[in-house]
């Protein structure tokens, strides 16, 4: 009897996974767009995309619920059959693709600021492809369980840095309350829920999951504590950086955490926050490959993920050098990805989770139908 | 309609649209061999088929697949090959059957030219045959004994074989209705264990491991006797797990002494010591020991498949055979623990582990074991736990320091000056003025000299180590530095490592930071903090995969167990360890009462009937 090796996610896990991959984006850029958009009310901009967030997937899980044992390739293959399934693995990952290829360049093209100004570019975007490759490789068990190891971690050293700040702290910043406005606010809201556009990916993993019925309370935990540190990191943000200023550091808590200086000794942690910064693109982008390769893999009905993932990161890597710099891959992400990406995120799901609900419902009409003449 | 689109979709983005019949299932080993097997069955069909000019019909196919598990079908009257693999292997064993079941022959002679020929008696010095005469039932036996001099104890066997059988027969003893054989069982040898053989292999297997074979002229049988008698250690104290508190005593190279050392400690019937022997030639005694009424049935099968699965010539030591059973033969950290102090066996097993004697090994193996108990120290549990939980976090700052002191101390000084106060950059880079090397280099210098001290310090015959650790002292001190090799704050910070590494308890463990950590001086010369990170990640991502006997390497945390003990990092009071670790599916999941300590009902600080106190 050989020992047999089956894939199973527990609760905490999935919900580590989904943590990391909303809040990686927070060390990145996701204050300062925020600010932009919200001005001194970015805070309430985000609470505002997390409480939208939030009800939607509440909806989205309600009406999913007759397909808990499926993943969304399966809805979408119940629904439109096998072509349908392909169509929609192609827009799933080709999203994915879009945003670990952006990703792994703002996190190069940001170390290679900060640290390691004289290295060229492709030596540390080699580092993280050799990082993610080596993730994607050990799978999506491994990738929870490591999930799970480092995101407590990693969270108390995000909230210990702004712990930090608070001496900093300067309430009239946030003052005007409402910012640009409510209507403003709301209508900015609408874009930016690409912020948890990774949430497609719980509708991956959900045949692995321990229970299967839990990926209702997995993504709502998820999304209540990455509403959270949104929430938290930008109001700390916007209350140390008064509007316009916090629109113009690139990478505001990376800024946060250097300013920090509380005696002697507690100043200039930043190198800490490295750490905190490059084990979560670590973790996002080797997430990030698996799903890639996962959706490519099950659209064709592949039997093995494992050899694509050395076309696919030779891919990643390669489109990843194409923007010239941080500018230019910004803008591939604020101009193009920001604005669109719900809509695979939630517009696509909803979409087929409707079409396998109302043919079901139909082939059991037919049924019934049939059952009846005969 | 839809078949068309989907074969169309198919055609442009795939390579090869048709599915295979017979899809290669790749986590399915036995499928895999069996495949190979019905192949070859296909193709003798085939061939078959081919030379009485039919045609194969779809009914075959389905026979032909049926003959995939195993159940080799006679399709058509032709019976199916045999795999050339298959048919060596039962040749092999039809031999080596045939060879042991050779019988013993009731003449004297012909088993006594057996014998010599089989030991080659006339050359081997240590192999002693003595002949005399035995009266049974008033009639003279020619007898001969056999041993190994050196193995057996001689005093034993004067006393208690060649005595008795020489002058107790010469006593009245009622032989009415007894054989030959039952008189010499039942009378003549007073010896606790014997064991009557009815093959040469039997006695043979026995007089190899210590044993003295008695052969009886007209008597189709031998009589085994264990009086082993070789020398060796006697039980003494631990010496690479050394402790203040608690036993000290340790294992040493015999097997049964062993596993008495275990069996003094925990006093249950439902220990049970299964022996295995491993090692085709040497045929090596090992226990597999475990409670049988704690471990899990299935932990304790695959524990005993993979060790009788083990095909070796020789087996010396319990290091040889974890590198048989280890999970993951790449990972750079052990999968079992391997401890010389029955104590520390004995609390495993009582967890409803598995612990593993070799005979000729001072160590035993435990498994499974997590990355958390190779950090654990048999003295946490004799220690009370505020103390127990200090050495814990000691011992893990050991093993940060091991790991990357020397690679931060090279990101920090290269890539991150800012990080450091203005007094301690100053005092470093003045240090530093002298150096001509650049930091790695300086590192790989101390760090490789360290190493190189080390392992000469183990090899070194004794009266000569204190000469090394003088020569040591000046080298890696004060002439690095005065040469202007190195920085005295290296010195510093080559020593933390040196001495991190020494407060990892396991041995084996220490071995693997060790190596790795020259892994991360190159990685944080390279890329910084960066490079830490990626091999933080790596390392990480590699133990959290692993696993020991199916358990998850990185429990309790990840995956995280719903247990309420976890005694991983933080000692919990002993009163507190009421369950067993769940991650090892033990069949009684309590450990102890809820409310272990009796004597507390009489305060109230529980209640009397030993409900759960929620306030408590």
């Amino acid at each position: 009897m050989q020992m047999k090796q089956k894939i199973k996610i527990g609760n905490f896990e999935a919900l580590c996974l989904l943590i990391n991959m909303f809040c990686s984006k927070l060390i990145l850029d996701f204050p300062r767009y925020v600010s932009e958009d919200g001005g001194t009310a970015s805070w309430l901009l985000v609470l505002l995309i997390s409480i939208v967030v939030f009800v939607v997937f509440t909806f989205l899980a309600r009406i999913y619920k007759k397909f808990s044992d499926k993943d969304i390739l399966d809805v979408a293959k119940l629904a439109f059959g096998e072509p349908g399934k392909i169509i929609a693995g192609l827009l799933f990952m080709l999203q994915f693709l879009y945003l670990v290829t952006i990703v792994v360049r703002e996190f190069a093209e940001d170390i290679k600021v900060i640290s390691l100004t004289t290295t060229p570019i492709s030596i540390i975007i080699s580092l993280f492809c050799i990082g993610m490759l080596t993730g994607a490789f050990l799978g999506i068990e491994t990738l929870c369980r490591i999930n799970a190891l480092a995101v407590p971690v990693l969270s108390a050293a995000f909230i210990f840095i702004l712990l930090l700040s608070i001496p900093r702290f300067d309430s009239s910043k946030i003052a005007p309350w409402l910012g640009p406005g409510p209507a403003v606010l709301i209508k900015k809201a609408i874009p930016n829920i690409s912020a948890y556009s990774e949430l497609t990916t719980l509708l991956f993993i959900i045949p692995y999951l321990n229970d299967k019925g839990n990926y209702v309370s997995i993504g709502k935990y998820a999304i209540l504590a990455s509403g959270f540190f949104f929430t938290v990191g930008t109001l700390t943000y916007t209350l140390v950086y008064q509007y316009p200023m916090s629109t113009e550091f690139f990478l505001p808590l990376y800024q946060l955490a250097r300013s920090i200086a509380i005696g002697r000794f507690l100043s200039r942690i930043e190198a800490i926050f490295i750490l905190v910064w490059a084990s979560s693109a670590f973790l996002y982008l080797s997430s990030g490959l698996y799903f890639v390769t996962y959706m490519f893999k099950k659209s064709f009905g592949l039997q093995t993920r494992k050899p694509l993932l050395i076309p696919f990161t030779i891919l990643i890597f390669s489109i990843a050098m194409i923007p010239e710099n941080l500018y230019s891959a910004l803008r591939l992400e604020m101009g193009y990805y920001r604005n669109y990406a719900w809509i695979i995120t939630i517009i696509v799901p909803l979409f087929l989770v409707t079409a396998a609900s109302v043919r079901a419902k139909i082939e059991r009409r037919n049924k019934s139908d049939e059952a009846k003449s005969q | 309609m839809e078949n068309n689109v989907l074969k169309w979709l198919k055609n442009i983005f795939l390579f090869s649209p048709k599915e295979p019949k017979y899809r290669f299932v790749l986590d399915d080993a036995n499928n895999q061999d069996d495949n190979g097997g019905t192949d070859t069955s296909r193709q003798a069909k085939k061939d078959t088929e081919a030379k009485n000019g039919t045609q194969p019909k779809d009914e075959d196919k389905v026979s032909g697949r049926k003959a995939k598990n195993g159940k080799r079908t006679v399709v058509d009257g032709v019976k199916q090959p045999i795999p050339i693999n298959e048919m060596n292997e039962k040749k092999r064993e039809k031999k080596d059957s045939s060879a042991n079941a050779l019988f013993i022959d009731t003449s004297i002679n012909v088993n006594l030219e057996y014998i010599k020929q089989r030991y080659s008696a006339d050359i081997n010095g240590d192999f002693v045959i003595r002949e005399f005469k035995v009266i049974v039932m008033n009639k003279d036996y020619s007898v001969f004994i056999c041993f190994f001099d050196g193995l057996v104890d001689t005093i034993v066997v004067n006393m208690s074989i060649i005595q008795p059988l020489m002058t107790l027969s010469t006593l009245p003893v009622n032989t009415k209705d007894q054989t030959v054989r039952d008189v010499v069982y039942n009378h003549l040898i007073p010896q606790s264990q014997i064991k009557i053989c009815r093959t040469y292999q039997e006695v043979v297997d026995e007089v190899n491991f210590g044993g003295l074979g008695i052969f009886i002229d007209g008597l189709d049988v031998a009589f085994a006797c264990d009086v082993k008698g070789w020398e060796h250690r006697n039980v003494e104290q631990p010496t690479s797990e050394l402790n203040i508190r608690g036993p000290k005593e340790s294992f040493n190279e015999i097997n049964r002494k062993n596993s008495a050392l275990i069996r003094k400690i925990i006093k249950d019937e439902n220990l049970i010591v299964e022996d295995i022997l491993v090692g085709e030639r040497s045929k090596t005694p090992c226990s597999m020991v475990y409670i049988k009424n704690l471990a899990n049935d299935s932990l304790v099968r695959e524990v005993r498949r993979r060790i009788k699965s083990i095909k070796i010539a020789y087996l010396r030591d319990a290091g040889e055979l974890e590198q048989f059973l280890e999970d993951s033969p790449y990972l750079p950290a052990p999968q079992m623990l391997l401890t010389e102090r029955p104590d520390r066996v004995a609390s495993y097993l009582s967890e409803g582990r598995v612990g593993i004697i070799v005979h000729g090994s001072p160590f035993a193996i435990v498994v499974p074991v997590t990355f958390f108990n190779l950090i654990h120290s048999p003295e946490d549990y004799y220690l009370r736990y505020p103390y127990a939980t200090f050495l814990r976090l000691i011992r893990i700052l050991g093993i940060l320091f091991t790991l990357l002191l020397p690679s931060f101390y090279l990101a920090v000084t290269n890539y991150y000056h800012e990080m450091l106060p203005t007094d301690l950059l100053l005092a470093i880079a003045s240090a530093r003025e002298k150096v001509p090397f650049p930091t790695v280099i300086s590192i790989f210098i101390m760090e490789i000299a360290f190493e190189l001290i080390r392992e000469a310090g183990i090899r070194i015959p004794g009266p000569i180590g204190p000469t090394l650790s003088i020569v040591g002292a000046l080298i890696l001190g004060q002439a690095a530095v005065a040469a202007n090799l190195v920085s005295p704050i290296l010195i510093i910070v080559v020593a933390l490592t040196a001495i991190g590494s020494f407060a990892i308890p396991d041995f084996s463990l220490g071995y693997s930071f060790r190596a790795l950590r020259f892994i991360y001086i190159i990685l944080a010369s390279f890329a910084g903090l960066l490079g830490i990170s990626l091999g933080i990640f790596i390392h990480l991502l590699v133990l959290v995969h692993a696993k020991s006997f199916g358990v998850p390497f990185m429990v309790p945390f990840a995956p995280k167990t719903s247990g309420t003990r976890t005694n991983a990092i933080l000692k919990t009071p002993l009163w507190k360890e009421e369950d067993r670790p769940d991650f090892i599916n033990p069949k009684d999941i309590k450990q102890q009462a809820h409310i272990s300590r009796g004597w507390l009902k009489r305060r109230g600080g529980a209640n009397a009937d030993e409900t759960e106190d929620k306030d408590r």
